[in-house]
């Protein structure tokens, strides 16, 4: 199977099976614009990804490589958060720190797949929390004054939960 | 973040405003509101709407929110003319809006809301019982007809035949039309909707108790575009009515005539042979016996759902000839038949994806 060359930020070199390169709709478009051909040795640098990250993003192209493509924005379906499939639950079952580089990492190599899934994730872990317990989870810190707190409050009181 | 904050919907978005400044100033993206879903019984939707437009529009008067692209309004949170009126006003590009029970909204208020939102493509209003049509204002030149394409009037009690025919004639595109509960609609009114609205996939009358034969001689007419309807509980509709609409309607795919127990034998022959394609038939409380179901398993082998709760005439017989013709068969109701435990296990030998809903407890 032709292979291409990837090399993460801190200088590692993947050597990667094509298709599952081509996953991310950035190294695709890369491999298109500069004429790239398989069997070339030209290595791909990937400044924003360190090869920890770029590992993980690897195992779970890997894995996902047979799914079906993605149909294009589909407004109409709703938008679920309770479909992570097992297999990616337990892939995600990382620190917050990995999580959010799989995120950044996804979004910049255009792997919608990943991205969604990442980002369904940390919506999982908003969900149903009080502000407070959001503050204690994402280790945020409460930068309102009093006032706009209230303000802020009453604004949207609409959604306080019955 | 805002990839992220997408997963949210609009009641978790206001929620983490709360959280941190960053927060705040993000979640006001538009792109995070392009769907507007508010619930819950205790909420004013009103209120809701005039808060999230504020801050997504601005403080100007004229401001839009062009953005927004649907308002889901469920579980008991209303809305009255004001908040539509607002809607109508600031959110132009809305496609999709969904106000059920709000009793207070009024004919006018509709009007204002189709007439300044062109791209209206799905409405549900199920039980706001004061609305009895859904005009354009007038004074526009040149007159203009309405896209939607969905249209939900459940339970919009005060509807009579005069507000069918404005309906129907504003809204030659509808697709999807359901009536269920509009009491005072009758035939009448029905004779309109083959007359204007030429492209419905799908209609439900259940519960339209003034419905007869003539009625469905008129829906006939939609012929092989409809694939859907729901005459359930409409007990004037007898065989004659349903003889015609599975004639001309041969493409149906879901029939529903639950209730209807005027219904025989004499016009499921007909529709076994003429619409071969049906995948769902409720036929619970009908005058149907096993020679009924035989010419349904042999001509229908699509069958997924069948609902035959009530009907005490079929046997076990019947019910073995539809379990060997309609393997795919995912959900059988026999609650109340005299269906013994060998009708039961040739559905479970049959049809091994089949859910059987039933009322014996010696079955297992």
């Amino acid at each position: 199977m032709p292979t291409i060359k990837l090399q993460s930020s801190d200088g590692e070199v993947f050597d990667t099976d094509v298709q599952i390169a081509k996953c991310s709709g950035t190294i695709k478009t890369m491999l298109e614009d500069l004429g790239m051909d398989e069997g070339d040795d030209e290595v791909v640098p990937l400044p924003n990804v360190n090869s920890a990250i770029l590992r993980k993003v690897l195992q779970w192209a890997t894995f996902h490589k047979d799914d079906p493509i993605p149909v294009e924005d589909d407004d109409s379906k709703e938008k679920r958060t309770d479909d992570i499939s097992s297999w990616d639950a337990d892939f995600l079952k990382v620190d917050q720190g990995t999580l959010f580089e799989l995120i950044l990492a996804a979004n910049y190599l255009d792997i919608k797949g990943l991205l969604d899934v990442t980002c369904k994730t940390v919506a999982n872990m908003i969900k149903g929390k009080t502000p407070e317990e959001i503050r204690k989870t994402f280790n945020i810190k409460n930068d309102f004054t009093p006032a706009e707190e209230e303000q802020v409050r009453k604004e949207n009181e609409w959604c306080e939960e019955k | 973040m805002v990839r992220i904050f997408e997963w949210l919907d609009s009641s978790e978005l206001c929620n983490i405003a709360r959280v941190c400044r960053r927060f705040e100033s993000v979640i006001w993206n538009p792109a995070l509101w392009k769907i507007i879903k508010i619930k819950g019984e205790e909420n004013s939707g009103d209120r809701a709407i005039k808060t999230i437009l504020r801050r997504l529009c601005g403080q100007t008067r004229n401001g839009a929110c062009p953005g927004v692209e649907r308002v889901l309004l469920a579980d008991g949170c209303r809305l009255t003319d004001k908040g539509l009126q607002l809607l109508s006003r600031r959110c132009p590009e809305i496609t999709h809006l969904q106000i059920q029970n709000s009793v207070t909204i009024t004919n006018q208020a509709l009007s204002d809301l189709v007439t300044k939102c062109t791209n209206l493509q799905h409405l549900d209003i199920t039980g706001c019982a004061q609305i009895t049509c859904i005009n354009i204002n007038p004074g526009l030149e040149p007159p203009r007809r309405l896209l939607l394409q969905y249209l939900d009037l459940t339970d919009c009690a005060s509807i009579c035949d005069a507000g069918i025919k404005v309906i129907a004639r504003n809204c030659p595109l509808l697709v999807y039309l359901y009536l269920r509960r509009c009491i005072q609609v009758t035939d009448a009114g029905l004779k309109f909707i083959p007359n204007f609205c030429i492209a419905l996939r799908e209609l439900s009358v259940s519960d339209c108790t003034s419905v007869t034969d003539f009625g469905l001689y008129e829906l006939a007419k939609l012929g092989a575009t409809l694939r859907y309807l729901s005459v359930a509980k409409c007990d004037q509709v007898s065989d004659a009515g349903l003889k015609v609409i599975a004639r001309r309607c041969y493409k149906l795919r879901y029939l529903n005539a639950r209730g209807c127990e005027a219904v025989s034998d004499d016009s499921i022959n007909v529709l076994a042979r003429s619409c071969p394609r049906l995948r769902a038939l409720d036929i619970g409380k009908c005058d149907v016996s096993d020679a009924g179901l035989r010419a349904l398993a042999e001509s229908c082998p699509n069958l997924k759902k069948l609902s035959l709760r009530n009907c005490d005439m079929i046997t076990d017989r019947g019910i073995q000839c539809i379990a060997y013709y309609c393997r795919g068969l995912q959900q059988l109701n026999i609650q109340d038949c005299q269906i013994s435990i060998e009708g039961y296990r040739a559905v479970k030998k049959y049809c091994k994806r089949c859910i059987i809903e039933h009322t014996n407890p010696g079955f297992c």
